[in-house]
């Protein structure tokens, strides 16, 4: 089943950074792992995204070494902390609204 | 496509000043992944092939980065940039035959305009071809064409200067079609003239190979208008490298009839490069290269 991933995953990403700093490899797991399998990012619009949340402002980064490689950890920042409560109810109504359609409004 | 040929695609045509953080926060992403695959029992050639796919397509990461990194207004200021060799064209082609050679005054306004018109034709098709070579991705494949394209201009501009002061020996002129008028009165056998046409011929045969060959080159656009940018491309490219031919044999014919080809799909490849700046300067959202 495809599912688009895309519109949803700056949501998904300030979500994870909630509970703290996270590089990208990390976060990719965590969604994959967490969903089941269900959302990954086969079409490669992780690193994207992540760089569009920093210019927005909405997450902040730094680099560090470690055994020999770059890591980029993003950490949400007070612009994100809002976005993300924006984002949730956002979210809230969408899904709620999808749900009483999909439930023949009984929902 | 192994993940060094995958980096490439994905960070081609990004700013200098990020490209190296970026590869290394996506080669950080590539190895954790094999490491990982390596833990769970894979074999090495089989975890490298599944953390290469779970990167994704190459180009469409390249596009979602450049819409991150890049600001639309490079697009925009490239389109003005590609105007300003076809105006020059243009505004040549109103100077045809204008200066009098015994008028000393109008000969130096004329030298004047030329040198300025020439330096920003080179100017602006190194930048357009830079803007192009990047959404194209072309990478290290655009470099030998690009290149040639340029050290043919650099060539040709200080002869261009060099055939307006000198009209009454200069065979051929290139860039400025005035000189075709004098030409005809021109001493040809003066060594002069013989070094400038060598050196004009071999200016105009790079460019005229560089501009064949990116039209071989530049497979994949963002945009419908490919197919026809690499024929008028190619076009002007075969009419530039048939001047060079009508330089060396000293054909006024093959000449006249190559410069004129030259000009008009010279005109048209940037029409296009504008329309395609514009395309790009107007989108909002990232766009995939189509594959030719």
């Amino acid at each position: 089943m495809n599912i688009n991933l895309k519109g949803s995953l700056p949501l998904l990403i300030l979500h994870i950074l909630q509970d703290g700093e996270n590089h990208g490899y990390r976060i990719a797991k965590r969604i994959k792992e967490e969903s089941e399998g269900v959302l990954d990012f086969k079409e490669g619009t992780l690193y994207p995204t992540l760089h569009t949340l920093e210019a927005q402002g909405l997450i902040s980064a730094s680099d560090h070494i470690e055994n020999g490689r770059t890591r980029r950890y993003y950490r949400l920042t007070d612009a994100g902390k809002n976005a993300l409560t924006a984002q949730l109810a956002e979210w809230g109504r969408f899904s709620s609204a999808v749900n009483r359609i999909l439930s023949g409004g009984e929902a | 496509m192994n993940f060094e040929t995958w980096l490439q695609t994905a960070t081609q045509g990004l700013p200098q000043n990020r490209l190296g953080a970026i590869r290394a926060e996506l080669t950080g992403h590539y190895l954790d992944a094999v490491d990982d695959y390596l833990l769970q029992g894979l074999s090495s050639d089989n975890a490298h092939t599944l953390a290469l796919r779970e990167l994704g397509d190459a180009c469409a990461v390249c596009n979602g980065l450049r819409s991150a990194h890049i600001h639309r207004s490079v697009y925009w200021r490239a389109m003005v940039i590609a105007c300003l060799p076809s105006l020059s064209a243009m505004l040549g082609l109103t100077m045809v035959g204008r200066p009098n050679p015994y008028n000393h005054l109008s000969l130096w306004v004329y030298a004047i305009f030329i040198a300025i018109s020439g330096l920003l034709t080179v100017w602006a098709t190194r930048n357009s071809l830079r803007v192009i070579g990047m959404i194209a991705y072309l990478g290290d494949e655009g470099d030998l064409p690009i290149t040639l394209i340029q050290w043919g201009l650099y060539i040709l501009f200080p002869i261009s200067i060099f055939t307006t002061w000198s009209n009454q020996w200069v065979f051929i002129a290139i860039i400025n079609t005035p000189t075709l008028v004098y030409g005809q009165s021109a001493d040809f056998n003066h060594p002069i003239v013989t070094i400038v046409s060598i050196l004009a011929s071999f200016g105009l045969m790079l460019t005229g190979v560089g501009w064949v060959m990116l039209a071989f080159k530049i497979t994949r656009l963002p945009s419908m208008i490919l197919p026809l940018l690499r024929g008028t491309m190619f076009v002007m490219g075969m009419g530039i490298t048939l001047l060079s031919v009508g330089a060396v044999m000293r054909d006024i014919r093959l000449t006249s009839i190559s410069t004129t080809i030259s000009l008009i799909f010279g005109i048209l490849t940037f029409a296009l490069f504008i329309i395609l700046f514009y395309q790009l300067g107007r989108n909002t959202t990232p766009s995939r290269p189509s594959y030719a």
